[in-house]
């Protein structure tokens, strides 16, 4: 009896892990099943560096190019990274070598709600706060890059916030005191031992904010105005998470258009698994 | 000889990496065993063998024999053999329950329901280990407010709820004090009436107060197993009194 | 003082600062613009109006964020913790470790809006669930597995290794000692990390909005139908322009609330039940 609960147990756990295995394999079966239709009808160098995005015939051919929105996609993360390291490095020093235990009990959660606001409530505020501000900076409609990257720095800030300041922490506890005993002051110590001593790992986070970025769908399209243009930091793009977002719900189905934005977010995809798996290898090469 | 542990050319290694290596062994019956040998010498990898705890772990292999009372361990379910061998750790580890609970754990897995039954193996146990005059008023306390020491022997008293034949040790005294450690080393020489003890140490002083046979690892081998008296007053193998001249520390 | 360590300081002092702000004003915004609007009315009415959601309130929103959220909650969280409890306590080769590690990782880098494609070519129409909260809930599910299975995975971690193989060295089956020791002294942080893993379903919009999420449903009684959610009924509110703003402010108010509640429940959780277990 005993036995046989742990047998069965055991075999539960092992079911629900390889289920677990197989829903990876289930997401990329019907992602690609879906999206390879489209190289029936475009060659896949057009597909992936075309600017023109025609997906319906008004005018002229149906072209189905989405180099623009890679680029937005990789830009406005870029932008975000850019300005979240600047600003969550300086906070995660100041909750590894300020913030005192009890501090930090609290600045923890504190900086974590940030992570708990739903991405429409950014897109939200971005939109009642960001773009009119951007509008009467002379930008026509106000929706731009910029707004979209600020407002992805400021949802990646939690997730870079307690990375750094965990390696930072335990970086300063192995060399801050010995740095003490020898009359250096703590603010220099902290300049120039502690912030190049976490590099790796800082680095390392930043890879990983850069691939959160590029999957984010909801804020970056409410602000960042849509339209299929090279993204420049004041001007309008459209991301590839957005163009799906948009555009599923009046392609039909099995449709190029359809299958397109199932390529499109086979892209997409592809370039989040390179970027979590590199991550993987390097951590297990710094772990050894 | 019966309840004795008998090894034969056993190996082991952790990540294709060898840390124990042809080891033969004879564990006499009623007895305490001392197994003492510098760090990082497989004292401990030895111990886990022999209840089959290292089967049980990540990245590690192990080959030859062993017998308990004759039968080869590796045929004999964990659970069969683990209620005959008991292990305890290094580092105190009472579970996060209460002392009673902590005593009733396993009973309870294996089906005794009966409170009266219970109690009376709760108190038998916890006065092998000593420790019943010390809790008798407070077994429903949590065994994470006992001091380390009575931690310990709760540990001790735990391993013992399974009337185990042998009792290996790993180390039990080196996270303690100077008088608990002359606590539990009471406690187990009473113990070894009815136990087989085989324990790891590093304190040599406590081999030699408490051990009737010494066994000597050094670089995953067994240089020399031999009585007490023998081992300390003349080891026949060079590496055996460099180590006890404090030679390797 | 050294120029580098007076630039450093200022900068810690400064980026600080502004994160707290930038908290500070979320919460504030919201809460400020939306507290007006708010009535009991808003909460237990169905949304009306010339132009839907202008008027009446949120009430289907609510329950069927409840419905989607709950659907995720149960369908993550099980094989997320069952992968954890595999990885620590089961699995016996450092390959198949790597590989299942590698899956989770992954899954983690799945853009939510490509799940939503994923529930729609497989639930929606292979499997001809059609737009129903279980397609939805299923992307939900898969979007926070590995949330919870990471935070899942460090809690077995840190238990003391000892006193898990104490529980084996009596001889007791994993099963024993998973169901009387690990799960009852990891409770807090599962707990924590599932709560923390719903709001984050409640929240996310891209998964469903072609797989189960509606602009309008009556409250739904089953997983089978579509439902309004309040993440998808505040961007449809602000698709329609000015005149929603006021509902859509509210709307935002209480999505706002249900995270903050559940954060501080889960936190306070955590750290009761790390109280009883951790202390020596």
């Amino acid at each position: 009896m005993r036995r046989w609960k742990n047998r069965i147990f055991s075999g539960v756990i092992l079911a629900m892990t390889i289920l677990t295995v197989l829903i990876l394999a289930f997401v990329i079966y019907f992602i690609v099943k879906e999206a390879l239709p489209t190289f029936q009808e475009v060659k896949l160098t057009d597909f992936l560096f075309g600017q023109r995005w025609m997906p319906i015939a008004y005018t002229g051919e149906v072209s189905f190019g989405i180099f623009n929105f890679i680029m937005a996609t990789l830009y406005v993360s870029f932008v975000a990274l850019v300005i979240a390291v600047f600003v969550g490095l300086g906070a995660a020093v100041f909750l590894s070598c300020v913030a005192s235990e009890r501090m930090r009990g609290i600045l923890y959660p504190f900086v974590d709600l940030l992570a708990g606001i739903p991405s429409v409530i950014y897109g939200f505020i971005g939109l009642a706060i960001l773009v009119k501000y951007f509008i009467r900076l002379g930008i026509p409609t106000g929706s731009c890059v910029l707004a979209a990257g600020i407002l992805l720095a400021v949802m990646l800030l939690p997730f870079l916030v307690s990375s750094c300041s965990e390696t930072m922490l335990k970086v300063k506890e192995a060399y801050l005191p010995a740095a003490e005993a020898m009359g250096i002051s703590k603010w220099y110590a902290i300049a120039t031992i502690v912030l190049p001593a976490s590099w790796k790992n800082i680095l390392m986070s930043m890879i990983l904010a850069i691939g959160r970025a590029m999957g984010e769908t909801m804020a970056v399209m409410m602000v960042m105005g849509n339209a299929n243009l090279f993204p420049r930091l004041l001007g309008k793009s459209e991301s590839i998470a957005s163009v799906i977002a948009l555009e599923m719900g009046t392609a039909v189905v099995d449709s190029t258009h359809y299958h397109a934005l199932y390529a499109a977010g086979m892209v997409l995809m592809i370039l989040l698994f390179v970027i979590n798996l590199v991550i993987m290898f390097l951590r297990e090469k710094i772990i050894d | 000889m019966e309840n004795t542990l008998t090894l034969h050319h056993v190996s082991a290694s952790y990540d294709g990496k060898a840390v124990l290596e042809d080891i033969s062994l004879e564990i006499p019956a009623h007895g305490i065993t001392a197994i003492i040998g510098p760090s990082g010498c497989g004292k401990s990898t030895l111990l886990r063998c022999m209840n089959g705890m290292l089967r049980e772990e990540k990245g590690t292999g192990i080959s030859g024999e062993i017998l308990l009372g004759g039968q080869d361990i590796q045929k004999m379910e964990p659970e069969q053999l683990r209620r005959r061998v008991g292990l305890v750790f290094q580092t105190p580890a009472p579970f996060p329950f209460s002392i009673y609970r902590n005593m009733t754990y396993a009973l309870r897995y294996y089906g005794v329901r009966d409170k009266k039954e219970l109690d009376r193996q709760v108190r038998e146990k916890l006065e092998m280990a000593g420790l019943y005059e010390e809790v008798s008023q407070e077994l429903d306390k949590s065994a994470h407010k006992l001091s380390g020491g009575q931690q310990q022997r709760l540990c001790i008293a735990r391993a013992l709820t399974v009337e185990p034949e042998v009792l290996l040790l790993d180390e039990p005294c080196s996270a303690l004090d100077v008088k608990s450690s002359s606590v539990i080393e009471r406690m187990l020489v009473q113990l070894k009436e009815r136990y087989t003890i085989v324990i790891v140490t590093h304190n040599i002083a406590q081999a030699r107060r408490i051990s009737d046979h010494v066994a000597f690892l050094f670089g995953g081998r067994l240089v020399e197993f031999g009585t007490t008296a023998q081992i300390f007053s003349e080891p026949r193998e060079e590496q055996t009194r460099d180590f006890l001249e404090g030679i390797y520390g | 003082m050294h120029w580098k360590a007076r630039l450093v300081k200022y900068w810690a002092y400064l980026s600080m600062g502004l994160v707290t702000a930038i908290i500070l004003f979320l919460f504030g915004y919201v809460f400020y613009q939306g507290a007006d609007t708010i009535s009991w009315e808003f909460l237990t009415q169905a949304p009306s109006g010339a132009v839907l959601g202008e008027e009446g309130g949120i009430w289907p929103a609510i329950v069927g964020s409840l419905f989607f959220t709950a659907t995720a909650v149960v369908l993550g969280s099980i094989p997320a913790v069952a992968t954890a409890l595999y990885m620590v306590f089961y699995c016996k080769s450092r390959r198949l470790e790597l590989l299942v590690r590698m899956v989770v990782q992954c899954i983690s880098g799945i853009p939510s809006i490509v799940l939503g494609l994923f529930a729609y070519s497989f639930l929606v129409r292979d499997l001809g669930w059609g737009r129903c909260i279980l397609s939805s809930g299923v992307a939900l599910a898969i979007m926070i597995l590995p949330f919870i299975e990471v935070r899942a995975e460090k809690a077995f971690h840190e238990l003391p290794a000892q006193m898990v193989q104490s529980s084996y060295a009596l001889g007791c089956s994993r099963w024993y000692t998973i169901r009387k020791i690990v799960l009852p002294a990891c409770k807090g942080e599962l707990v924590s990390g599932i709560i923390l893993g719903g709001c984050y379903a409640m929240g996310a919009t891209a998964p469903m909005i072609f797989t189960g999420a509606v602009a309008y449903a009556k409250v739904p009684t089953s997983l089978m139908q579509p439902a309004m959610a309040l993440p998808m009924h505040l961007y449809l509110l602000l698709a329609q322009g000015v005149t929603s703003m006021d509902t859509a402010y509210a709307t935002a108010f209480v999505m706002m609330g249900l995270i903050l509640l559940s954060n501080l429940l889960a936190t306070i959780y955590a750290r009761r039940s790390q109280k009883k277990w951790r202390i020596h």
